[in-house]
């Protein structure tokens, strides 16, 4: 096989990948806009990714606050600037740290439940059910568990916000030795609600790329176990990536 | 399967579907009556899934139309929207029903979404129907996974039918099943065909099914229809690809590759 026809296959077949993803993002926001709407569905999943995802969430912010407590008072030490950490915490926190790992985590809990459930419906039969049955899978599958997900994440964040904030005050003020009027004074004076709505921008949009790709990789799985098994580390895999890449720019588009 | 005075139920007309330019169907033609049932035999890998997956609207065609009263439901680009979906009731090989769901929530489904009903009435609906096939209301609580296969495609044929389809196709709806089961599916098919008069078009290549369920009976080999023809005259056929197929030759103008 010559060179010039491996290049083209991969690229036609990257091109190929990149339509069949754009189609069926076309076609999952109709169906979030467009009747009918299954309130029943989208209730089920806000339960199933916001209110199941509060444990995960908050632990890796807590101890993530905590951890950056510590590291920044090590470093700011060194030029006499301590009085910076509290700072450091909430702008990190809100503007990077909350979304990203928030983002990160629902990926692995709900990108990958989702892809499993879609996938094992797909090699079941059972979206051929639903069609057989008059009822569009994009209206009744994908669009609930994209528009909960997309309201989800927020406020995940700004869950986690706090309690990351919360994590670095217990180790400042227990552990540093800082007081804890001071330390709360520090947290609040320089954060602005642009540090906040970027995050949870950042947020929303992160939890639109973890439920697409759970629904794109659950729809579109191949046959037998071992497609619901590709299906779900494809969709953990692309939805993270994407988190990464899509983080920096935003955050471009949100620096000042 | 054309000599018909009034318009037909179910009219498949130079239908073709391939899958990367693979030709699975081609030419395929017949028409059936109101309360009229076609069995179609064939070996594993003739085309027989996608051909009811064709008629459905599950998979767009190549070429040809299906036409239900004559009107003309999918076309070349598209297969069939939800509207049109409501004209066939399909029964799959597997039952797939919704295993998140219990036995009555299956059945409301399609009253629920597809004829909108409030969930009351299609509760009460789904109850109708699973007392139809001898599911009693104790037992809808149940879960697809807390059942056998064989009642699990008898739940399957009472969620196809709280849709009021005009067409109904079943994709092997005894495979899997021992005898006793298999003859108690059939007579429930039976059943439901002739109570409500409906068009049903059945694949299977179970031919003790095919000989109780069809009025006619058709053979598909190599993608299309090769004969057809009312079940006493499979076994008296002169088509040898027939005579193979019905009797289980080994040896015959089918090879294992086909």
């Amino acid at each position: 096989m010559n060179l010039f026809g491996i290049i083209g296959r991969s690229t036609i077949n990257f091109l190929q990948v990149i339509g069949r993803i754009s189609i069926f993002t076309y076609k999952a926001i109709l169906s979030c806009i467009l009747p009918p709407y299954y309130f029943q569905i989208f209730l089920k999943q806000i339960v199933e990714i916001g209110y199941y995802s509060l444990p995960v969430v908050g632990l890796t912010t807590l101890f993530s606050g905590m951890v950056l407590a510590l590291q920044s008072h090590t470093g700011f030490t060194r030029f006499s600037a301590e009085g910076a950490v509290a700072t450091v915490v909430a702008l990190s926190l809100t503007r990077e740290l909350g979304p990203v790992l928030a983002g990160l985590m629902v990926s692995g809990r709900i990108g990958a439940s989702i892809a499993a459930e879609i996938s094992t419906m797909r090699v079941t039969e059972q979206i051929d059910a639903l069609k057989t049955l008059a009822t569009d899978p994009f209206k009744y599958l994908i669009a609930p568990r994209i528009v909960a997900s997309i309201l989800c994440l927020p406020t995940l964040v700004l869950v986690g916000d706090l309690v990351g904030i919360y994590g670095g005050y217990l180790v400042g003020v227990y552990k540093l030795g800082f007081n804890s009027t001071t330390y709360l004074d520090q947290t609040t004076i320089y954060l602005q609600p642009i540090d906040i709505i970027s995050g949870l921008v950042k947020a929303a949009v992160f939890g639109f790329l973890i439920a697409l790709m759970g629904c794109y990789h659950g729809y579109h799985s191949g046959r037998g176990a071992q497609g619901v098994g590709a299906a779900t580390t494809n969709a953990v895999v692309s939805s993270s990536i994407l988190i990464l890449i899509t983080n920096y720019l935003l955050t471009e588009l949100f620096f000042v | 399967m054309s000599d018909f005075k009034e318009t037909p139920r179910l009219k498949v007309t130079d239908l073709k579907k391939s899958f990367s330019n693979k030709v699975i169907l081609h030419n395929v033609n017949f028409q059936l009556s109101k309360g009229s049932s076609l069995v179609i035999i064939g070996g594993s890998g003739s085309g027989k899934s996608v051909l009811i997956k064709c008629i459905s609207g599950l998979y767009a065609l190549d070429q040809g139309q299906i036409e239900v009263d004559g009107k003309i439901l999918t076309s070349r680009r598209n297969g069939a929207d939800a509207m049109q979906r409501r004209n066939f009731g399909f029964m799959f090989q597997n039952a797939a029903l919704f295993d998140s769901m219990n036995l009555i929530e299956n059945v409301a489904f399609g009253a629920k979404h597809a004829l909108r009903m409030t969930h009351k009435a299609a509760r009460n609906l789904a109850l109708e129907k699973l007392s139809l096939v001898g599911i009693s209301r104790r037992m809808g609580n149940l879960y697809p996974s807390d059942i056998s296969t064989g009642l699990r495609k008898v739940i399957a044929l009472a969620r196809t039918l709280t849709i009021d389809p005009q067409v109904v196709l079943f994709d092997e709806p005894t495979t899997g099943l021992d005898p006793l089961m298999s003859k108690k599916i059939d007579k429930l098919i039976l059943q439901c065909i002739r109570s409500q008069s409906l068009t049903a078009v059945t694949i299977t290549h179970d031919m003790s099914s095919a000989m109780r369920l069809g009025d006619r009976v058709a053979m598909l080999y190599n993608g299309t229809l090769i004969w057809s023809g009312k079940p006493d005259n499979l076994f008296k056929t002169d088509n040898e690809l027939v005579r193979q197929f019905t009797n289980g030759y080994v040896d015959g103008p089918i090879s294992f590759k086909d």
